[in-house]
């Protein structure tokens, strides 16, 4: 694995006494996507604020290329992008306008760079209009653009699919996948959506109360689940048990641990036994099982 | 920087409230140069010294009354000293409006130039946080210090624009209007007739109208930085702005005033010689002045620079 870009090392912040990040370390790495979950108040967004600088810590340090948010803090930011809660632009301005604001604030983003952001995110049409006329999800893409502007090294996004339709989400997921594999970018996303993270991170990180609780890879397709509906029931389970199959059953289906690829082979067999199979499908709920069982069912402390 | 200035220009430029404050200040001088001339009644004086004569006969009479108290002697010496100097270097009295007479208009305005720079000078930084945009500005690699180092010299650009704006229209609209001066003004000073200079008292005027403008600026700016409020520090500014004087009269009593900014930020009580509480020195205000100007600027900064941002 290659040298981390981003580094939280015992990161603490406490408000008028409530600890609200609790001595939380993580690293980041180049051309990783990191899901960051937890349930609503976990920390996510003050975590976020205090990586961008926005926040102080109250103990830690979070360093990004080597530099310390705290002391070198121009030289930290200078290569990220973030989106922090909805993005808020300037409403009596154009996204254009917008945009060239945010550019000024940036070493060499050119004109030409602009117009390519913006066809990125799919606002070539409206970027002249005033940002107090655009929907949600046209300010959410605007809001993306102005955190690819400066093309950071680490972008930091902070429920960014938040208003965005599927098909924008679609674009977005894969526009994420490719600059991290082509550009080498280390992207971290804070989400509570469960399958979002897990179609679009690599790695992701759990928190709870201010404390990360959990920290793991997504082995998105190698452990992957299927749910199998098919008759006669003893028949099927013998034919698992006695071949090694990795299964459980609910109401007559099985559920077991099967790689994609090995799903033509299992049907030929069970076919070649006279067994009836009504349905095969892949199971992608390990993730939010996981999650809802560690965090307590989604409350709210 | 110039980079920032010029971000904070742009936005400033796209709120209609800007625009609104430009409106009120071309109204306001274009509708009183206008107004001045609509009710002027042309004067005609060329037979102004057998007027000046006539003063000076009137004068010598009153002085022969028995009994005259000081102050009317006083007056009607002054009077006969005045119209004999027109004489001697036939110098016309100024009766009607001139482009220097709506210049000092101008110069007199500048209580409203400051009121309406206050607005945008309370809120520059303050609806940043108010729209949430803050956040935006404060992730990118420019130190806050920065950021609000441009703010601060963006609204006295603002400012110091309105000033321009109004020297070049009151010069521009009184010289179609009204014309140069024809005549001079006079006063007597230490006993000594002498022509009023009328451009220098002009210039005085926005000089030292620039004390209560800074100050006024300022406080907003600190106010609508402090606390994120721009309706509280422009209410606030306004008030200190206009009823700066009263307030210095009613905490007299309870505390030393001479060391409130409020008793000195109305410099042109040093070119009237009129004080609110007592003379002092033009240096004792600066000072007292400048150290106001301090505080605010460092409580600006050093709340804005520490403060944790969650918009
Ligand atoms: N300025 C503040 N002062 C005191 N408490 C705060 C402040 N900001 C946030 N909190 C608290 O910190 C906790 C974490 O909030 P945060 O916004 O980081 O949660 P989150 O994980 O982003 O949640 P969500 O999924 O709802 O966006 C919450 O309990 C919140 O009430
Ligand atoms: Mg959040």
């Amino acid at each position: 694995m290659s040298k981390p870009i981003v580094e939280l090392k015992n990161v603490t912040k406490i408000i008028k006494g409530k600890t609200l990040i609790d001595n939380l370390s993580l690293e980041l790495f180049p051309g990783q996507i990191t899901g960051f979950l937890g349930p609503n108040g976990a920390g996510k967004t003050t975590t976020v604020r205090l990586m961008t600088g926005l926040m102080r810590l109250t103990s830690g340090t979070i360093t990004i290329e080597g530099a310390s948010i705290a002391d070198d803090y121009e030289k930290a930011i200078s290569n990220v992008g973030v989106i922090v809660e909805n993005p808020e632009m300037y409403k009596y301005m154009s996204g254009y306008k917008n945009l060239i604001h945010f550019s000024r604030m940036h070493k060499d983003v050119s004109k030409e760079r602009i117009d390519e952001v913006v066809k990125q995110v799919g606002l070539t049409k409206r970027i002249n209009e005033k940002v107090s006329t655009y929907s949600l999800g046209m300010r959410q893409r605007l809001g993306l653009a102005q955190a690819l502007l400066h093309d950071p090294k680490f972008l930091i996004l902070d429920e960014p699919t938040n208003g965005l339709d599927p098909a924008g989400i679609r674009e977005f997921r894969t526009y994420l996948r490719k600059i991290a594999v082509e550009n080498n970018v280390s992207i971290f996303v804070s989400s509570h959506l469960l399958s979002e993270i897990e179609l679009m991170c690599d790695r992701v990180a759990v928190i709870q109360n201010g404390k990360l609780i959990d920290e793991r890879m997504i082995q998105s397709d190698e452990k992957a689940r299927m749910k199998l509906k098919a008759e006669p029931f003893e028949l099927v389970e013998n034919y698992l048990s006695s071949n090694d199959y990795v299964f459980t059953t609910q109401e007559g289906i099985f559920l077991l641990e099967l790689k994609e690829d090995k799903v033509p082979d299992l049907i030929n067999e069970l076919v070649a036994q006279q067994v009836q199979i009504f349905a095969v499908s892949a199971v992608h709920e390990t993730l939010e099982e996981q999650f809802l069982q560690m965090t307590g069912g989604g409350q709210i402390v | 920087m110039f980079n920032l200035i010029q971000n904070e220009w742009m936005k400033l430029w796209h709120k209609k409230g800007t625009w609104a404050i430009l409106v009120i200040l071309l109204l306001v001088i274009i509708g009183v140069g206008v107004l001045d001339k609509v009710f002027m009644e042309e004067v005609n004086d060329s037979d102004w010294k057998q007027e000046q004569q006539a003063m000076i006969t009137d004068a010598n009479t009153q002085l022969q009354t028995p009994d005259l108290d000081e102050w009317s002697i006083q007056m009607y010496e002054e009077q006969k000293e005045m119209a004999q100097y027109r004489l001697d270097n036939n110098a016309a009295p100024q009766v009607n409006q001139s482009m220097e007479g709506n210049m000092a208009f101008g110069a007199s305005i500048m209580v409203l130039i400051t009121l309406l720079t206050v607005i945008p000078g309370a809120s520059i930084v303050s609806q940043e946080f108010t729209d949430g945009t803050i956040k935006m500005l404060l992730t990118r690699p420019v130190s806050r210090f920065k950021v609000l180092t441009s703010k601060l010299i963006t609204i006295f650009l603002f400012g110091f624009t309105l000033i321009l704006v109004t020297i070049v229209l009151t010069t521009v609209i009184g010289f179609i209007l009204f014309g140069t001066a024809t005549g001079v003004d006079l006063t007597i000073v230490d006993g000594v007739v002498q022509q009023t200079n009328t451009m220098k008292d002009i210039f005085l005027t926005y000089v030292y109208s620039l004390g209560d403008f800074t100050m006024s600026i300022l406080f907003a700016f600190f106010i609508g930085t402090v606390f994120s409020s721009p309706s509280i520090a422009i209410a606030l500014s306004m008030l200190f702005l206009m009823m700066g004087p009263m307030i210095i009269m009613l905490l007299q009593k309870y505390i030393p005033v001479e060391y409130i900014w409020l008793t000195h930020s109305d410099l042109t009580q040093h070119l009237r010689k009129e004080f609110f509480i007592e003379e002092t020195t033009l240096f004792m205000s600066l000072a007292v002045l400048g150290v106001y100007a301090i505080i605010f600027i460092a409580l600006s900064f050093m709340t804005f620079i520490k403060r944790d941002v969650k918009a």
